[in-house]
């Protein structure tokens, strides 16, 4: 077992998850400008893309094992892949909880939300295109949402879960679809439909 | 390398699409919403307006090469060549994209106005050239050090921190030393900065130097101390040069560039204009009449130089050439363009003269009231319209009244005409 959480990048994910936590409670209210000039001016809230960082380390975990010795290993790799990612959501999100309760700190939500949706779409990307691609675009969707994804009122389009504030229930219902998704495919899918740049093989 | 093998293989390849589509679609509004017509600094300074979103795309492109680099032990196969000479042919497809990623956003700007002369001011394609190739070097090294799946998101994100962040430090030059400062960029009467431009291109150079350095010495110790030097002095001299600059730093363009035609007015506009001039003077010269027969005193040679010297006149810097700018620029004109220096020191009197004397002149050079409405407010252009109905000898003598109180702090203007009966002024 402890050969297995050290092949997965374990410590390395939870010393990720912690570091992001403090930093995204310390960066409370701080935002990025993304320049526009016409419409609502957009801006980033630190808290919500600093989310991606310990989401990419699971990631990186998860694709460090031999993809074919895994698939016909005795004892099943993909359902110990989901509890892993599993746990991850219930830690992040039962740490971001208490620190939001003791204080108050809105933003360290947003940033939960933010990697459990991103851990969602990278699971789902992955399967389609590999871990890398996945990475990439999981980068980009923030940015893509603060530059697009404001209605000219300054209010966030419904499909821009990102940038939602911390309170929103369809945020986190989008990105707890993303994660179901996400799950489903790496529970039943172990090597990408299209693997353009041969990673992991 | 071959070049069909670096183009098939290269991550600029399959992201240059997608970079093209991000600009095309979600940048194209902003882009072509600052341009100032048929002005070429424009085109490229509301260009620049898309270069936050084009370095974060060389910079996860440049990790994936790095990346590649690593998980192909490259180094541990005693290579023949350097560092950088190996790194080169992988960088050049990123930097290929970041130029392409550029060029659509130059593309819309130069759709939306079609500069007529000039040049193209190639400072500003320099600057980045400069700043892409040093996040594309930069995204490099780190995906030399970290695996891909962590090393192209972080680059993409950290590159986007770096250049957008600085716009809500304090002092307001820090944003000018990543993005050259030339984002608000220019009305006719301005042209470029250089100061922030070399600043940016300073910085850029310092990282390049250092991620040059970082690839091709060997001795740990000695590169780690040659980088921070170099990146100390690029941060100290890109500082230097961007110090004390205001958010959006322009230079007035100079005066020799007006071409002038005419005899009485003679009417001196920007080059960008000049296929306007015969419209222009001809709606000048009617404005002139109009102002003079009303008992102006209208100079014989009207300008949009700022600093108009004796004998001439300033009509104000726009760039459409419509028969309501030429005349309301003439009128206000006649007026003065700043508030007296008395005004910084206590009460000004004259300050709600302003806009009925502004009204009133553009009402008489013949303006539309819609525009000097937008111009001057609403209930401005309602008094100075009802001030037109006066006679001509009562209007003139309102205007003379009420003028000097632009000039000092002690002046009561008048506004309201006696005996008047037209709409209840009163």
């Amino acid at each position: 077992m402890i050969w297995w959480l050290k092949a997965r990048a374990v410590p390395q994910v939870l010393a990720t998850v912690l570091a992001t936590v403090l930093l995204s409670a310390l960066a409370q209210g701080h935002a990025i400008p993304v320049p526009t000039i016409i419409g609502p001016s957009g801006s980033l809230l630190f808290g919500q893309i600093l989310g991606l960082l310990p989401a990419v380390v699971l990631l990186w975990g998860l694709e460090r094992g031999d993809v074919m010795a895994e698939e016909v290993a005795v004892r099943p790799a993909r359902p110990r892949a989901l509890a892993l990612c599993l746990a991850y959501v219930v830690v992040l999100a039962a740490l971001a909880t208490v620190v939001h309760a003791l204080f108050d700190r809105p933003d360290v939500l947003s940033m939960a939300r933010n990697s459990i949706g991103s851990l969602g779409a990278a699971l789902i990307l992955r399967a389609l295109v590999g871990p890398g691609i996945a990475a990439i675009a999981i980068a980009a969707l923030p940015l893509l949402c603060a530059a697009a994804g404001r209605r000219p009122g300054g209010t966030a389009q419904p499909w821009a879960w990102p940038i939602h504030p911390a309170d929103s229930v369809l945020a986190l219902a989008e990105a707890g679809f993303l994660l179901l998704v996400g799950c489903l495919l790496l529970l039943c899918w172990g090597r990408p439909v299209v693997n353009p740049l041969a990673l992991g093989d | 390398m071959r070049w069909r093998t670096v183009l098939r293989s290269s991550s600029a390849t399959w992201l240059a699409p997608l970079l093209a589509a991000f600009v095309a679609f979600l940048v194209r509004d902003d882009l072509v919403a600052g341009v100032t017509a048929g002005y070429w600094p424009s085109v490229f300074g509301a260009a620049t307006f898309a270069l936050p979103f084009v370095t974060p795309a060389c910079a996860a492109a440049g990790a994936w090469e790095g990346s590649r680099i690593a998980r192909g032990n490259v180094a541990t196969w005693a290579p023949a060549r350097g560092g950088l000479a190996i790194a080169w042919p992988l960088l050049l497809p990123v930097l290929a994209l970041g130029l392409l990623g550029m060029a659509v956003a130059v593309a819309f700007t130069l759709t939306a106005t079609a500069p007529a002369g000039g040049m193209p001011p190639l400072s500003v394609a320099a600057m980045w050239l400069v700043v892409l190739l040093a996040n594309a070097m930069a995204g490099f090294l780190l995906g030399r050090k970290l695996p891909l799946v962590i090393a192209a998101p972080l680059a993409l994100i950290l590159s986007f921190v770096l250049t957008a962040y600085p716009a809500t430090l304090e002092p307001l030059w820090l944003r000018h030393m990543v993005t050259g400062g030339v984002n608000g960029c220019c009305s006719l009467d301005q042209t470029i900065n250089w100061r922030p431009v070399a600043s940016a291109t300073v910085l850029a150079l310092a990282v390049i130097l250092a991620a040059a350095l970082a690839l091709t010495a060997t001795g740990k110790r000695a590169v780690r101390l040659a980088a921070t030097g170099l990146l100390t002095v690029g941060l100290l001299g890109s500082g230097a040069l961007a110090y004390g600059l205001p958010a959006t730093p322009t230079t007035p363009r100079s005066t020799t560039a007006l071409t002038c035609s005419g005899t009485e007015p003679q009417v001196c506009v920007w080059p960008e204009l000049s296929s306007h001039l015969p419209t222009i003077q001809r709606v000048a010269a009617d404005t002139r009449q109009r102002l003079q027969h009303a008992g102006l005193n209208v100079p014989a040679k009207l300008t949009m130089a700022e600093h108009a010297g004796t004998g001439a006149q300033y009509i104000g810097s726009w760039e459409q050439a419509t028969a309501d700018n030429v005349r309301i620029g003439i009128a206000a004109g006649l007026l003065p363009a700043n508030p007296p220096a008395c005004a910084d020191r206590g009460e000004f009197p004259g300050e709600v003269a302003f806009g009925p004397l502004g009204a009133w002149l553009s009402l008489t050079a013949g303006a539309s009231k819609g525009e000097v409405a937008g111009r001057y407010g609403q209930q401005e252009t309602a008094l100075a319209a009802r001030i037109r109905t006066a006679p001509a000898a009562q209007q003139r003598a309102w205007f003379q009244r009420n003028e000097p109180a632009l000039h000092n702090c002690t002046t009561k203007p008048q506004l309201k005409l006696t005996g008047q009966t037209a709409g209840g002024a009163q």
